[in-house]
């Protein structure tokens, strides 16, 4: 079995010994003092990294009204009532092997969970960064790896050439809409939103007003040519109807 | 436990400058020739940032009154945050080459005044240049998957900007660029019933690209929406913004009653021709389900990469919930 060390943000020059400062995806570093170039050898360590927060909870909040007012979603969704908003750093085990000469990456959970978009296993876009005693948390929880990355790497298909953990910020946000409560996952880096059910939006009224104008406006073409022009005025009555309708179903549906 | 190597001559312990990417070094003291092994690292370069937050913002305003997006959406919409990155892309280019045969069918008018349909062989040589990129990491939604420009003034990795960690493995991105590319050289013969085809994908190079971005967070009515200008060219690679009811209903309106109209007088047109009547009736349906498709979904208008709202219904349905622990079997 691969016993890992961990990884420090700082880094001895292998040939003076000056310090310099490991950066997440950092492979060759030219040492300052000695001009030595570096090869940081990640295979035998576990890193510890880290996606910072980049929307505030105000604008997760605004980001959420945003995606519950989307055209699937239904309508007044986005003013549902927040009952709570709880920002975490969830984490995922990133693994860089090579199987076969190539380089592989696989993903896998840290964490057993149940919210939603957690269990699609991804490492969220952001800028990385080391995970130490010097970072800061906020108010945000850090929850703990309950999933060893022993019992990965045991299992996993070629040769380790990296491994590291990485917390990623995510906001759980809890709201009541008509006396039901639902949540949702945000990766509050990009923004993305995951949810396993929400209220959906029907598409009948839509489809009944698009419905009834195509139907008046095709009978009032066939009978204003075939039988007699006043059928034109039914086809000008179903424009109405389709324009006046859809406005107050696009407002209110 | 060792964490890093020095690289020194393995001869005479001199100090060798190697770059990134080198394949061989010769020792500056000694001219020893070494052979760099061991880690094939790609090249890790980036373009240098060209739009300044001024031009940025001269984009999003136009960008607020372009489309079918809310009326009121320059005037109302307030801008949250600007902020500039670097996203990494994998970057490979090719030169293709491919043999197509097959036979297409074509249709003339012959000497007589008669319409013929003819099986036409074709055989086709491809030689062309193709450029492929891909998003070095999860896409979120910032809604950029691969980009548009592909040209820029190459400078080494800055840090003056944020730099997002590229977190997908490279050999699988050469190996999806070598069956895309593949895909385009057979697409370019443009024959439609292929029947002998081989393609060729030799490699130009393959880099790391940190490309810049503005990503611009507004705010409109309380909701936050988002745009992301390309760094380079300037043009909005993606965004979401509010739709507007009077788009909507105008596009139901006026659609469905052109495509009403057209079926109301298919059966005159059929009496004419056939198959001006059936193009009439097709030409309708297309029209119907266009704006009823603006019509129902076009209350947030989307652009870029992201998931389109109409196609979402099936991509929505990854919130099955299951327990990890019972799908981890190490």
């Amino acid at each position: 079995m691969v016993k890992l060390g961990f990884a420090m943000v700082t880094m001895n020059c292998p040939k003076c010994g000056a310090p310099f400062e490991y950066e997440p995806g950092m492979r060759f570093k030219k040492c300052d003092y000695c001009g030595t170039m570096i090869y940081i050898d990640k295979s035998r360590v576990m890193f510890y990294y880290v996606i910072p927060f980049s929307l505030s909870k105000q604008q997760a909040i605004q980001t959420f009204r945003r995606w519950a007012a989307g055209p699937k979603m239904e309508k007044g969704l986005e003013n549902s009532k927040i009952k709570s908003i709880k920002p975490m750093f969830f984490p995922v085990y990133r693994f860089v092997r090579t199987v076969n000469g190539k380089e592989q990456v696989i993903i896998k959970p840290a964490k057993t969970t149940l919210l939603p978009g957690l269990t699609k296993l991804k490492v969220p876009p952001g800028d990385m960064k080391i995970f130490d005693a010097s970072f800061n948390p906020g108010d945000a929880e850090i929850v703990k790896a309950d999933l060893s990355m022993d019992t990965y790497m045991q299992a996993l298909p070629g040769k380790e050439k990296e491994q590291e953990i990485v917390f990623f910020p995510i906001y759980e946000i809890r709201y009541e809409f008509q006396g039901k409560e639902y949540n949702v996952v945000m990766d509050a880096s990009s923004g993305e939103v995951f949810t396993s059910y929400y209220p959906p939006r029907s598409s009948v009224p839509y489809l009944a007003i698009a419905g009834t104008t195509f139907i008046l406006t095709a009978i009032g073409a066939a009978i204003g040519t075939m039988v007699h022009p006043t059928g034109w005025l039914v086809t000008l009555f179903g424009l109405i109807v389709g324009i006046g309708g859809g406005y107050y179903i696009a407002k209110k549906y | 436990m060792k964490l890093t190597f020095g690289l020194n001559c393995p001869s005479c312990g001199g100090r060798v400058d190697i770059k990134e990417g080198d394949k061989i070094a010769i020792c500056p003291f000694c001219h020893t020739v070494s052979l760099v092994q061991g880690d094939d690292d790609v090249s890790v370069l980036a373009y240098r940032m060209r739009v300044n937050e001024k031009q940025a913002m001269a984009t999003v305003h136009k960008w607020f009154k372009k489309g079918l997006k809310a009326r009121d959406l320059k005037k109302v919409a307030k801008l949250v945050e600007v902020y500039s990155v670097y996203l990494p892309f994998w970057k490979y280019n090719s030169i293709g080459l491919g043999v197509i045969c097959g036979y297409n069918y074509e249709t003339h008018t012959d000497a007589n005044g008669n319409t013929v349909r003819e099986k036409v062989y074709k055989e086709k040589q491809v030689r062309k240049d193709y450029v492929w990129t891909r998003i070095a990491c999860d896409a979120g939604d910032i809604g950029i998957t691969h980009l548009r420009n592909t040209e820029g003034e190459v400078i080494p990795l800055p840090d003056d900007m944020p730099k997002y960690e590229a977190t997908t493995s490279k050999d699988d991105a050469k190996l999806n660029a070598e069956q895309e590319i593949q895909k385009w050289i057979l697409k370019e013969a443009n024959i439609e019933n292929v029947t002998f085809h081989r393609e060729f994908v030799i490699p130009k190079g393959f880099v790391l690209l940190y490309y810049p971005v503005w990503i611009i967070r507004y705010d409109y009515k309380g909701k936050m929406y988002f745009l992301t200008i390309d760094g380079v060219t300037g043009r909005v690679l993606s965004g979401r913004a509010p739709g507007d009811p009077v788009w909507q209903s105008l596009a139901i309106g006026t659609g469905a009653t052109v495509s009403g109209i057209l079926t109301g007088l298919t059966p005159a047109g059929m009496e004419i021709d056939y198959r001006l009547g059936v193009t009439m009736f097709l030409l309708g349906l297309a029209i119907f389900a266009g704006a009823y498709y603006f019509f129902r979904y076009g209350s947030e208008i989307v652009e870029g990469d992201l998931p389109k709202p109409y196609r979402m219904g099936g991509k929505l349905k990854f919130g099955t919930l299951y327990v990890l622990g019972k799908q981890v079997r190490p």
